[in-house]
């Protein structure tokens, strides 16, 4: 199937999120935010661990889709995605795209990120013109 | 200054911020895809705006617990990679919904010739 066309799935990629990995996008990004890499602090929050970064985890739907669509996706894209459940160290995701409009030059695609366990933790849209 | 009393409309930063990249190569290894980067001459789409987050987050302190909602980018040009780019963020709301605070954060990315290359908004649930 062609990848502009109405159902088109995109192939999923899948990771395991560590805490060396989350340290070191906290440090490449300049979001030191304890919560993403101080286990301590993270104790005393709703989330009792310390939990990735939204920032880091909607990359990998960015990567996905440059996989797919190439310097097409970085020129003339959008996305627009929810945080729904936070993404503890060790969990392993999964990412997830599907087009589900075609016209005009422009794709819709639905993309979300899935736990292991099945729990949905992002999710949203992404257009392309091409 | 703390981010959650900031009025709507604040600037937050208005500074060049070089996407360096030794920076990249960094933040690539961190989301396990330094391939990507070697195929394109630009930039992944979540880095620019993570990097000016990152510059906001070491200007205004953000309190304790604060949670990502949600993240909205369009861009209407592609940044090139080991490139300046002019970094403009406001807070666009700050609101109180159920005894908690909304800030909604508005970035906008330019080259030297003042054109928007990417523009974001994202939601932040401060506790």
């Amino acid at each position: 199937m062609n990848k502009y066309q109405k159902g088109y799935k995109t192939k999923s990629q899948a990771m395991t999120i560590t805490q060396s990995k989350v340290i070191s996008y906290a440090y490449s990004s300049g979001d030191i935010n304890p919560i993403h890499i101080n286990s301590e602090f993270a104790k005393k929050t709703m989330f009792k661990k310390t939990i990735a970064h939204g920032m880091m985890i909607g990359a990998f739907l960015g990567e996905m889709l440059f996989s797919e669509y190439g310097d097409v996706w970085l020129t003339s894209g959008s996305i627009d995605i929810k945080f729904k459940s936070p993404i503890y160290m060790d969990e392993t995701i999964e990412t997830y795209g599907e087009v589900v409009i075609s016209e005009n030059n422009i794709i819709k695609l639905n993309v979300s990120i899935t736990k292991n366990d099945g729990t949905e933790a992002i999710k949203g849209y992404a257009t392309i013109k091409f | 200054m703390k981010l959650s009393e900031l009025d709507t409309n604040m600037p937050l930063i208005d500074t060049n911020i070089m996407l360096s990249r030794d920076i990249l190569a960094k933040y690539m290894g961190s989301i396990n895809s330094s391939s990507n980067s070697d195929k394109t001459i630009y930039n992944p789409i979540f880095f620019p705006t993570a990097i000016i987050f990152g510059e906001i987050f070491n200007k205004y302190s953000l309190p304790d617990g604060t949670i990502h909602l949600s993240q909205k980018i369009s861009f209407s040009k592609p940044i090139k990679q080991n490139s300046m780019v002019h970094a403009f963020a406001k807070i666009n709301k700050n609101t109180i919904k159920a005894g908690k605070r909304i800030i909604s954060i508005k970035i906008e990315i330019t080259n030297n010739k003042k054109t928007i290359l990417h523009e974001s908004m994202c939601n932040l649930l401060i506790s």
